[in-house]
């Protein structure tokens, strides 16, 4: 039994350890909490010596000692060098502070430091964490010695993307900016376009090892008070890793994580985030994310697009009505022609009938087997040209729709009208303008696509039953999904089916989500009769 | 749950109770009797059945918001009677889930799927069932207004596109019935319109209680309106006697809609809608029996269990209690008696015992002061 008692030490010590890494990850991750909570010393050398222990010497920190030799310096300027603008960071940084030392001014030396530092962004901070929050979002840092407080300068520069046209939300007429990956950026577009002192920012920082900047908009005076609340409030209960994207805040954040729906709008357009904040949403904009997410939101906004509101209010509408029945046909024409061609011939016209008869003559598939096959090689098509680099994605749509449709057809594999609906299908689902309520409109295709193959038409409308039952007990952020269709709000049907014209849509649309819902005068406001001075009679 | 169901999710969740099995039975069962004369019983019932709304109403608006009925139930007639009676009640809102639930499939079998076994779409409607039971009276109630808003224009393109078909002798004589007869025609439909009762488990649920006649009333008045139509325009078009010799002569109606050559067999698309109404109807009886059974038993847990083993008990019993051959007339006569006393005798009986056990404590209280 030597052995056993040889091992127990083992396992105690891995169970303890286990217990301690679990209790350390809850709290900070790899760092201990301490060491971040931790103040500045008033010791520069201290403060130096910590700062390097917790960068484990990385290559890209820059730490400059200025006034004294080196270890004994009066001042220290530190940086990671790889997301700083260095040039800003010599002229603005540097000079004045190297023209400080040598002058050897008196006085309040850290007021005098304020004045010197020409700046615009200048954080005063205390504590260690904040310290390696700013100094890894490519502020430099500046540490006196004998005081216990550090100055962040925002000097963030590095390579980045600049502002291009949309890529997934393009528009004929409208404006032709997009987000970046840069808080900043996107933070500057956004502000050109509101310039109200009411819009307001606050600010966030997610993610243990990422320490990503997320920053939720909004119009003060606009919004209401309980979806602000929410969202504030489930931010700052995310405890996680890593944010890459916004859409790992979209997830973590929304109301309802079963549903294929998307629960929040996501948009790369700086005029529809505008447009949403004016509505009385909420932006989340999230540092490293070219996609804005506003809250909350409703299932006929996934159906308006930024061009709405940019062209003629009837051809606007009656596009709107086109996307209105594209999502319909969208998940519903594969599964309608698999139950009507498998259980309900009899509601076809007889030349129809006959017509699709003849086709599927020799055909060696059930309806539900050629639809599932079609649709899944479709499906398989789409995802290969978004993988394949750009010059050959043409020719998977030549091979796609060319070789294997037409082969298909020619083998006796599956009927020409099954192409037919399989290709009206997948164009109907591009028309839909939020790739989020595409992509769900995909999955339920697929599960009404097997309930009309088992059981026709009642399958269909089991399917739909649940499917609507589902949608109107959704909630997003406290405010119902199918508003102002369930419940209805008859208030606010003028930016559902159509959009009405500009002067007529004196409220806002959305009157869930908005304290002020009036948004202009009635200095265009259509007049019902002919306008008459008071007083004035009819000739 | 909350309350935010408001007058006019009353009235629509009213008509989704009523409207979707009294469509396809009442025409044939009413013209049964009286022939030409049904929409004159008709009448006569919607107004019995506006009294009935409006008693059944006054006595849910005595409920206090977010308190479930058989909670209030127990604070004026205590708390073994109350137990009863939710117990009672949750039992017959399972059997007349039942009950139509059997029917709905046996339509749908006779109509769409021929060669389905039945047991299987009882056992899909139930999973269905489960599902808008479980989501609770609120989306229930937002897709009734959806519905009721839908069934008016299509209720008037079905007249408009039926119009050439009319012939307007059919209802003629009018009043060739006696008054008794005309009365005791309008006796199946009251029984129907007696499912108002559900007002009572709405009613806590209300923005505002006190409106639940309100809505109860309005909801009899628009269903009684739209059968009157409806059977109306079967008189109309193929006269008593045809209608009497029809299963189901509303959906015979529809399919005789053909406009040129190209929009013909409109009859599915009725039946389409018409069974998304059902759902809902199913669905509301479903959710009063988990509802009255959860309030009832003070369930230590969450729904979902006695979800389960209430929906595995209802399609066993829908499955296997009923004959396949099961009369339809039987059927209606069962169903008519168990509907007038389990919606109008039982709730009044217990709204009068609620009043005389409130006047006896209150004197009492008087006593002791």
């Amino acid at each position: 039994m030597r052995w056993f008692g040889h091992m127990l030490p083992f396992f105690r010590r891995s169970g303890r350890a286990k217990r301690q890494d679990s209790e350390s990850g809850s709290r900070q991750g790899p760092r201990d909490s301490e060491d971040l909570t931790a103040s500045l010393s008033r010791s520069l050398k201290k403060n130096l010596s910590r700062i390097r222990s917790l960068f484990g010497d990385s290559a890209d920190l820059t730490v400059r000692e200025l006034g004294g030799r080196p270890g004994d310096s009066e001042v220290s300027v530190l940086y990671l060098e790889s997301i700083v603008d260095s040039d800003f960071v010599n002229r603005y940084v540097m000079t004045p502070l190297v023209e400080w030392t040598v002058g050897r001014l008196h006085g309040d030396r850290i007021s005098r430091l304020r004045e010197t530092l020409p700046v615009g962004r200048l954080v005063e901070m205390d504590k260690m964490g904040d310290l390696l929050t700013h100094i890894l979002n490519g502020y430099t840092i500046v540490l006196v010695d004998g005081t216990p407080v550090g100055f962040a300068a925002s000097t963030t520069g590095g390579e980045r993307r600049s502002v291009e046209e949309p890529s997934s939300q393009t528009v004929t007429r409208g404006p032709k900016e997009s987000f970046t990956e840069s808080i900043l950026t996107n933070m500057t577009l956004l502000r050109r376009r509101i310039k109200t002192p009411d819009l307001r920012v606050e600010s966030f920082t997610i993610g243990r090892q990422t320490r990503t900047f997320v920053n939720i908009l909004y119009i003060d005076g606009i919004v209401l008070e309980k979806p602000l609340m929410e969202v504030r409030d489930r931010l700052s209960r995310i405890d996680v890793d890593s944010i890459l994207d916004s859409g790992y805040v979209e997830e973590y954040i929304q109301d309802e994580l079963w549903t294929p729906f998307p629960l929040m709008q996501n948009s790369e357009r700086p005029d529809a985030v505008a447009a949403g904040l004016l509505e009385g949403q909420i932006a989340i904009v999230v540092d490293g994310s070219p996609f804005v997410l506003l809250a909350p939101t409703t299932f006929v906004k996934f159906f308006q697009s930024s061009e709405d509101y940019y062209q003629r209010y009837d051809i606007a509408s009656f596009l709107r009505i086109i996307r209105y029945i594209s999502f319909l046909v969208s998940i519903l024409l594969p599964s309608l022609y698999i139950a009507v061609t498998t259980f309900h011939q009899e509601m076809l016209p007889t030349p129809l009938l006959i017509s699709l008869a003849s086709q599927r003559e020799g055909i060696p598939f059930p309806a539900l087997v050629e639809a599932l096959l079609m649709e899944l090689t479709f499906e398989v098509l789409r995802e290969a040209g978004v993988r394949m680099p750009r010059v050959v994605g043409s020719a998977i749509s030549i091979v796609g729709a060319l070789v294997l449709g037409q082969a298909a057809v020619q083998a006796g594999l599956v009927s020409a009208a099954m192409i037919i609906v399989v290709s009206f299908t997948a164009i109907a689902n591009f028309v839909i303008p939020s790739t989020n309520m595409s992509s769900g409109a995909r999955l339920i295709r697929f599960v009404l696509m097997l309930l009309a193959g088992t059981l026709g038409l009642f399958g269909i409308m089991s399917g739909l039953m649940v499917l609507l039952i589902h949608l109107v007990s959704l909630k997003s952020f406290g405010v119902p999904y199918m508003t102002p269709l369930a419940p209805i709000v008859w208030g606010n049907m003028k930016d559902v089916w159509v959009r009405v014209p500009w002067p007529l849509m004196k409220t806002r649309p959305t009157a869930h989500f908005q304290r002020n819902k009036i948004r202009q005068g009635n200095s265009f406001a259509v007049p019902s009769k002919p306008d008459r001075k008071k007083g004035e009679k009819s000739p | 749950m909350t309350q935010n169901v408001t007058k006019l999710q009353c009235a629509a969740l009213v008509m989704t109770t009523i409207l979707p099995t009294a469509v396809l039975i009442l025409p044939k069962t009413v013209m049964n009797s009286v022939a030409q004369d049904a929409w004159i019983s008709l009448l006569v019932s919607t107004l019995g059945g506006v009294i009935v709304a409006f008693a059944l109403g006054r006595f849910a608006a005595r409920s206090k918001g977010g308190v479930p009925f058989q909670k209030g139930l127990s604070e004026s007639t205590g708390r073994v009677l109350a137990a009863l009676a939710g117990l009672a009640l949750a039992a017959y809102y399972f059997s007349i889930a039942s009950i139509a639930l059997h029917e709905f499939i046996t339509f749908i079998s006779a109509e769409m799927l021929e060669y389905t076994p039945k047991i299987v779409l009882k056992g899909a409607t139930v999973l269905v069932l489960m599902y808008i039971a479980a989501r609770g009276i609120e989306p229930i109630a937002r897709i009734s207004v959806l519905l009721m808003l839908t069934s008016i224009p299509l209720l008037a393109l079905s007249v408009l596109l039926t119009l050439s078909k009319m012939t307007w002798r059919q209802i003629e004589p009018v009043g060739e019935h006696s008054w008794t007869s005309i009365a005791l025609g309008g006796v199946t439909p009251l029984g129907w319109f007696s499912e108002v009762a559900i007002v009572l488990l709405i009613a806590p649920y209300m923005t505002r209680p006190k409106e639940a006649a309100k809505g109860a009333v309005w909801g009899v008045l628009l269903t009684g309106a739209e059968l009157i139509v409806m059977v109306l325009q079967s008189l109309f078009v193929f006269g008593p006697n045809l209608v009497r010799s029809m299963e189901y002569s509303m959906v015979d109606l529809v399919g005789l809609i053909e406009v040129g050559n190209f929009v013909e067999r409109v009859e599915v698309f009725f039946i389409t809608f018409w069974m998304s109404t059902v759902f809902l109807k199913l669905g509301i009886f479903l959710f009063g029996a988990i509802h009255l059974l959860e309030t009832t038993l003070k369930m230590p847990f969450n729904r979902s269990p006695l979800l389960l083993g209430v929906g595995l008990l209802l399609w066993a019993d829908t499955s296997y209690n009923w004959p396949h051959d099961m009369n339809q007339d039987l059927t209606t006569g069962i169903t008519t008696a168990m509907l007038l006393v389990c919606n109008l005798l039982f709730p009044l009986a217990l709204a009068v015992l609620g009043r005389l056990m409130g006047a006896s404590k209150q004197a009492e209280g008087g006593a002791d002061a």
